[in-house]
């Protein structure tokens, strides 16, 4: 397909552009033949593809297509895109030589167009490099052979599965270790080594002085050796890939400086002065850099370790009749476990035995301690502050809800912003460029201007020096990486860094109402009969129909039929229709529960009279759902869903934060209408069938609104997915599964103000730490360069070492300023 | 397992036991292969049943957003 091309120069990457690859993918979601039909049509839109065929009945699409005009990533997008899924696994590779923002730009390039690679993220400041793949085409193994290919040790790979655990702050704490001891041999032996050269220059009689190019040579040598290995490697590692680094130009830098001394210490060079001390220095300044650095990192994932610590080592559960004390990953589902008095509850599970009060706050982030007795849930990582509870355990290890938002965390966190993918297109190009500046710069003094030979070096050596794509690359996800654990131990999990992104640009937030906005948990506070039936009818033939629904509602009718002690019926047939009701069968008649449009479906006339008894339950935010039996209209129940004590306020701070707030549901219109008026909620959306939500967010979209969706995670996904920003409430004890961008683990709706006010924050940190970043360097570049070399301004190679080094401990530090951030807003309105 | 039924708009074979997209119609559940074709029945029910399955409806007007 190249061969009209006009030269063949670049040999791999022509090869790489005829590359066609061939995928198989299992397919979730298809239940017709028309899903095949939707889903190769809107491959086939997607550029590359050369042949799709997707099979019902084997649940499996077929792709051969062009590597190089569309990936994998894209094809599994398009096919979400139309509402399926394609099957992904996860691992994740742990890598400790993972260390600079170049690595992850390496990473992600290389592994990304890997066979079966859906996606990659890695992350530098975690050191891991998180991939989906799919499962069909390649494995674990495979991926992890590409990874150490480039030179990178796995040190672990953790699939989805893994625990709580805290390994990266005990690699953190590994390289602070050793940073700390190649950074004390460097600064001891360039003190003496400076402190000799400058007494022995300002005349004092110091030993050896006319062999001092010699004590410099021995006393740099083991710096450059020793504390200056990194950097080498680094680099090494670096042009083994064809790219250029951080280390590149820490190498080029002190090892131009080093050479030079060395050439003429050997006489090989004419010149007057070497360069020894200075070579020294600049080892030292940068590694102290990273020392500090390294040390403020350990801190910047302080939220997920502290999660990580909720978790008990062991438990004590009952085997043979007796209490035994068992390592965490021995206990099973289905032990009975025993906790006492002020310790952490080690697994999650239902109460058996006993009562107490349980501190949930380091988990959700709500305050008060909740009351524990038996069926009450707990979870993992909560203190049971005073009681007895004997647990059975209903989820462990991997699987506890702590477990997963470590996990979630830890994900988020290594996930890039929009934003940062500009920056690692700059980064990725931004040591060549420094290289060829310095180069530039040598070449200007040495050839043009006629400076010596070493003053034309140092200047060289100065560009390479000052110039920091450290900083540029830290400056973004040091700060994700904090705001993201921040909003962690306020109860948030947020999912990846672009929401956040997006969340700081919202306008619009959508509440769904029940469950959201309202509890969730309905009670029947009214039921009336017609036609000569009574109230006890109308009840028992309510609680038939609603029995096997799960439906909120449903459980509200059959409880309050328990409650007059009115026994329901088996019905013999029982159907739920969405946006409508449910119908059963009883007596060989039809019956059914719900709305006005179940009423019209089963043919039964809605007299006036009903309707005004209907508005009057309305007008005060009840819910009514008709009862239809045989064709006829036969009574209503009211049900009453409260609202959240904290809905009114979230509402008032949105608005007081510029947000418009709307209200969607699938409720009748008063009643909405009349929950609104009492949280100051303006709009409202209702009697909205589910599968209509997301319509209503993309309509708000297409005005231009930037939408933050807030519902259940489960019920609501498809708007969740739709909305800019998708915050669901948790509550759910799979929390990994729901959709959205941020889980609220404690349900409180103030998080959704916290939320939108956090992103701003966190949003103007990244552009505060690029701007200082990127302004560091175009200022001191040409410094270094020695444009002000006139002027008698000349900045020595290792000031600039400590310079840059400089740039990344503050925008560091910055970035931990986040960890003490508190909402403001909320706070000031409570 | 129960008998399959027929989405009256396209005609496909449903499993109403798996079936997301039902509506109730003159006191009978009706069964759809997708939102589509339910919004479709929905428009106008009593031309799809006295007209029977008509095909997918048109995909141009119902196709999915594009971002």
């Amino acid at each position: 397909m190249n061969t009209n091309r006009p030269s063949r120069k670049r040999m791999r990457i022509t090869v790489e552009e005829q590359r066609t690859l061939h995928e198989r993918l299992k397919i979730i979601g298809m239940h017709c033949a028309s899903c095949a039909i939707t889903i190769e049509k809107k491959l086939r839109q997607l550029p590359g593809i050369k042949r799709v065929s997707v099979s019902l009945a084997g649940e499996e699409a077929v792709v051969e297509f062009d590597a190089s005009s569309v990936s994998l990533r894209d094809i599994v997008r398009a096919i979400r895109e139309v509402g399926y899924d394609a099957y992904r696994e996860e691992a994740v590779f742990l890598a400790s030589n993972l260390a600079t923002s170049d690595d992850e730009i390496l990473v992600e390039t290389r592994l990304s167009k890997a066979r079966g690679v859906v996606e990659v993220r890695a992350s530098h400041t975690t050191r891991r490099v998180y991939v989906a793949y799919n499962p069909v085409s390649t494995s674990v193994e495979e991926i992890r052979g590409v990874l150490e290919g480039m030179g990178y040790r796995v040190e672990r790979v953790e699939h989805g599965e893994e625990g709580v655990e805290d390994v990266e702050s005990k690699i953190v704490l590994h390289e602070i270790k050793k940073l700390r001891q190649q950074l004390t041999v460097s600064a001891v032996l360039s003190a003496i080594l400076l402190s000799y050269m400058v007494l022995g220059s300002i005349g004092f009689s110091v030993p050896f002085w006319s062999y001092r190019n010699i004590v410099g040579f021995a006393l740099s040598t083991p710096v450059l050796v020793f504390g200056g290995s990194r950097f080498f490697r680094g680099a090494y590692r670096a042009f083994r890939n064809l790219s250029a680094n951080m280390d590149t130009l820490v190498s080029l830098g002190a090892g131009s400086a080093y050479v030079y001394s060395l050439a003429t210490t050997l006489g090989l060079v004419e010149s007057t002065s070497v360069y020894y001390d200075a070579t020294s220095m600049i080892i030292t300044f940068i590694l102290l850099g990273r020392y500090l650095e390294a040390r403020m990192k350990l801190r910047t994932s302080d939220a997920v370790r502290r999660l990580a610590s909720l978790q008990p080592k062991t438990a004590r559960v009952i085997r043979g009749g007796a209490e035994v004390e068992v390592p965490i990953p021995d206990v099973r589902v289905g032990d009975i476990v025993v906790v006492k008095q002020g310790e952490r509850i080690p697994v999650d599970g239902v109460v058996e035995e006993g009562s107490g009060y349980v501190d949930e706050s380091l988990v959700t982030g709500e305050s008060m301690p909740v009351h524990k007795k038996p069926r009450s849930p707990v979870i993992a990582g909560s203190l049971l502050v005073s009681g007895y509870l004997k647990i059975v355990a209903t989820r462990v290890g991997s699987q506890t809800v702590l477990a997963q938002m470590a996990r979630l965390v830890r994900q988020a966190q290594a996930s890039k912003p929009p934003i940062q993918r500009l920056v690692d297109r700059v980064a990725g190009v931004f040591s060549w460029l420094v290289i060829g500046i310095a180069v530039l710069t040598f070449m200007y003094w040495y050839l043009v201007a006629g400076l010596p030979l070493e003053k034309s070096l140092v200047f060289m050596a100065s560009v390479l020096l000052v110039s920091c794509p450290c900083a540029l690359g830290l400056a973004t996800p040091i700060v994700v990486v904090v705001g993201v654990g921040r909003l962690a131990e306020m109860g948030v999990i947020a999912r990846n860094a672009e929401a956040l992104e997006k969340a700081a640009k919202a306008d619009v937030v959508v509440f769904d109402k029940t469950g959201t906005l309202t509890h969730g948990k309905p009670r029947v506070v009214a039921v009336e009969a017609f036609k000569g039936y009574i109230v006890e009818d109308v009840i028992r033939l309510a609680a038939t129909a609603e029995k096997r629904s799960e439906h909120p509602i449903a459980r509200a009718i059959v409880e309050n039929a328990k409650k007059h002690g009115v026994e329901p019926l088996e019905p013999e047939f029982f159907e739920s229709i969405p946006g409508q009701g449910v119908v059963a069968g009883v007596n060989g008649k039809v019956v059914g529960v719900g709305n006005e449009r179940l009423v019209e479906g089963l043919g039964a006339s809605l007299e006036g009279s009903v309707k005004s008894i209907v508005d009057k339950y309305r007008e005060r935010g009840a819910t009514v759902v008709y009862v239809v039996y045989d064709g006829k209209l036969v009574g209503v129940v009211a049900v009453a869903d409260e609202p959240r004590e904290t809905a009114k306020k979230a509402v008032s701070v949105l608005k007081a934060m510029g947000l418009h707030v709307v209200m969607l549901t699938g409720d009748n219109e008063s009643t909405a209408r009349a929950i609104a008026k009492r949280l100051g909620i303006d709009e409202v959306y209702a009697e909205v069938a589910p599968e209509d939500k997301a319509d209503k967010v993309r309509e708000l979209q297409r005005k231009g609104h930037i939408v933050v969706m807030v519902g259940d995670g489960i019920n609501d996904a498809p708007s969740l997915v739709q909305a800019d920003v998708g915050i669901a409430m948790g509550g759910g004890t799979d929390i990994a599964r729901e959709a959205g961008d941020f889980i609220l683990v404690s349900n409180n709706l103030l998080s959704v103000p916290a939320i939108i006010e956090a992103s701003r924050v966190i949003k103007k940190k990244i552009k505060f730490n690029l701007f200082w970043a990127f302004i560091y360097n175009v200022a001191l570049i040409p410094v270094a360069a020695g444009a002000f070399y006139s002027y008698g301004l000349a900045l020595r190679p290792e000031l600039a070492a400590l310079a840059m080094a400089f740039s990344s401990v503050s925008v560091t530090m910055n970035a931990l300023r986040l960890r003490r951030w508190r909402p403001r807003i909320v706070a000031r309105e409570g | 397992m129960r008998a399959l039924a027929k989405d009256p708009v396209c005609g496909m074979e449903i499993d109403p036991s798996t079936a997301p997209y039902k509506t109730l119609y003159k006191g009978k559940i009706y069964y759809f292969c997708s939102a589509m074709c339910k919004k479709e029945f929905e428009k106008n029910p009593e031309y799809y049943l006295t007209h029977g399955p008509k095909g997918m409806p048109g995909h141009h007007e119902h196709g999915h957003s594009h971002h």
